[in-house]
């Protein structure tokens, strides 16, 4: 394995003090845990707080989308480890003034499992807090089963326009309803094309062979559609293109939002001519792209692919998307 | 009990501490390879928690040491297998064999409500439910240990043939057939050690 790093039992530590040092105009560590991201700014109390527990090696997100009109807090697991309920409720109670808190939680066993524990543990202690399942994979269940697919890239919208909300003083049920129709008009598929090294045991997460790649594959190398050779970007995009468009309703005239996002090793230059190839394949079907958002955001190391993800947009959600955030890591 | 508990814990801790790589390969090929790594820091957890609380009665010190595990280990795997942990504190040496069984159905209870799973997912359950299962069907255990064994190894070896139906593994080409279970592996390693030391 060739990563600088100092200790192994170390890394998220490390990693989270350097985050904090190089941010801290913008974010800082809960007072009692230092697993815990806060805003600096804590949002006022008459709101409601959104926060999400996840593992790390994915970086940046998701403390890197701790900020306002973001995130309120990020409680971080080890890698690729969700943080246990005992702790995802100790970021909670931090919200305990707070007019309603929800907890964003991607559909991966670990992290609905303790997000749950988490939420029970809350409402023993009286508290208004709700948890917002995401889930946007379709490589990862069939059409009519989405509650069973895996959180993706896309869960992005969710977090960005909840964020854009909150921020306005909306209640925690009108959140959570345009969450669930967010998450509801939302698709997403991606590719590997070279996995990433496990910080932790030193060694790549899954193999391909150098001609291969592998759609619909999930964030720690879960299978999807299967293996392929490799070909040029407007074949790969066509293929996940025509199964995303298996897969939901598209009508001339929709305006959707697109999110390219890299898995850790893919090149701008890739990304964008990815993007290229999507837009493309979207104006032949009279549907317009607004504000995409392409880059490396949701990653598993120095994996090599990427995942499109499309938001099927409303005026609302287009306006909450593109105001303004203070997150370190979201760039519009 | 105090005395078979820790008999109990630090020999798990040994054997885990020397079959810990051989989990984190065995992981590589349904997760992500660290499974052996992460029960190790749950056990070391344990080792230490449970000798700095001698004094506490047993029900408390598991109930600490199950917490604790599941805040260091987190995942899927801590969640779940700190169960067993905080259950065993029920231990009652006026009616072992009772409490044993007791300690199992409420283990798997808690273990099917919490992570959604059942038997034959390839799980920690394949595991729990066949001992359990022969544990109801006997009695005077101090007397079966070598057959409980029997019934750990072929549980284990069981779970080879399953497709997964829960966890990472289940999104695999493979759903993880061909190789055992890492959860249930490190699984079997502890509840042989617990029945080593307690019966």
């Amino acid at each position: 394995m060739k990563k600088i790093i100092n200790k192994k039992d170390q890394i998220v530590d490390d990693m989270l003090n350097g985050y904090t040092k190089a941010n801290s105009d913008r974010v800082k560590f809960s007072k009692n845990n230092k697993r815990i991201i806060l805003r600096s700014q804590p949002k006022s109390i008459d709101k409601t707080a959104l926060l999400i527990g996840n593992g790390s090696g994915h970086e940046p997100i998701a403390m890197g989308w701790v900020g306002e009109g973001l995130l309120d807090a990020n409680i971080v697991g080890d890698i690729f480890a969700a943080p246990s309920g005992d702790l995802i409720f100790e970021g909670i109670e931090i919200f305990k003034e707070n007019s309603g808190c929800i907890l964003l939680i991607s559909n991966h066993a670990g992290d609905v499992m303790n997000g749950e524990m988490a939420i029970e543990l809350a409402n023993d202690n009286n508290m208004n807090a709700d948890l917002l399942l995401m889930y946007d994979d379709i490589a990862s269940a069939p059409k009519g089963n989405e509650d069973q697919r895996r959180g993706g890239a896309g869960t992005t919208f969710i977090y960005k326009i909840l964020g854009a909300l909150s921020e306005m003083g909306e209640d925690k049920e009108t959140l959570l309803s345009l969450g669930g129709l967010v998450r509801d008009q939302t698709r997403t598929l991606s590719i590997a094309i070279d996995s990433g090294t496990s910080p932790i045991s030193g060694e790549k997460i899954f193999h391909l062979e150098d001609d291969e790649v592998f759609i619909g594959m999930g964030v720690h190398g879960e299978s999807g559609y299967g293996r392929q050779k490799i070909s040029s970007s407007k074949k790969v995009v066509k293929f996940m293109m025509d199964k995303i468009f298996d897969d939901f309703d598209y009508k001339h005239g929709d305006v959707v939002i697109p999110f390219i996002n890299g898995s850790g090793a893919t090149t701008l230059m890739e990304l964008l001519i990815i993007y290229n190839d999507v837009e493309e394949y979207l104006a032949q079907y009279k549907i317009k792209c607004f504000k995409p958002l392409v880059n490396e955001y949701i990653t598993t190391q120095e994996s090599a692919g990427f995942s499109i993800s499309l938001l099927n947009s409303n005026e609302q959600m287009r306006r909450l998307w593109s105001s303004p955030s203070s997150a370190p890591y979201f760039h519009l | 009990m105090h005395s078979d508990y820790q008999k109990w814990i630090l020999n798990s801790y040994d054997k885990i501490l020397s079959d810990y790589v051989y989990l984190d390969k065995l992981d590589q090929q349904v997760g992500d390879g660290d499974h052996g790594s992460t029960i190790l820091k749950g056990m070391k957890v344990a080792k230490e928690l449970f000798l700095s609380n001698l004094d506490y009665p047993i029900e408390e010190s598991m109930a600490i040491i199950s917490k604790q595990m599941r805040i260091e280990m987190g995942g899927a795997s801590g969640i779940l297998m700190s169960i067993f942990f905080a259950e065993s504190g029920k231990i009652d040496e006026t009616s072992l064999d009772l409490s044993i069984i007791k300690i199992f159905e409420k283990t798997i209870d808690k273990i099917m409500k919490r992570g959604r799973v059942e038997a034959g997912d390839k799980s920690i359950l394949d595991i729990y439910i066949p001992v359990l299962n022969f544990l109801k069907q006997n009695t005077n255990f101090q007397s079966k240990k070598e057959e409980i064994n029997k019934i750990l190894s072929q549980s284990l070896e069981k779970t080879k043939d399953m497709e997964a139906k829960v966890g990472r593994a289940k999104f695999l080409e493979n759903k993880g057939v061909g190789f055992v279970d890492p959860g249930a592996k490190s699984t079997e390693i502890i509840l042989r050690a617990y029945f080593e030391s307690v019966l």
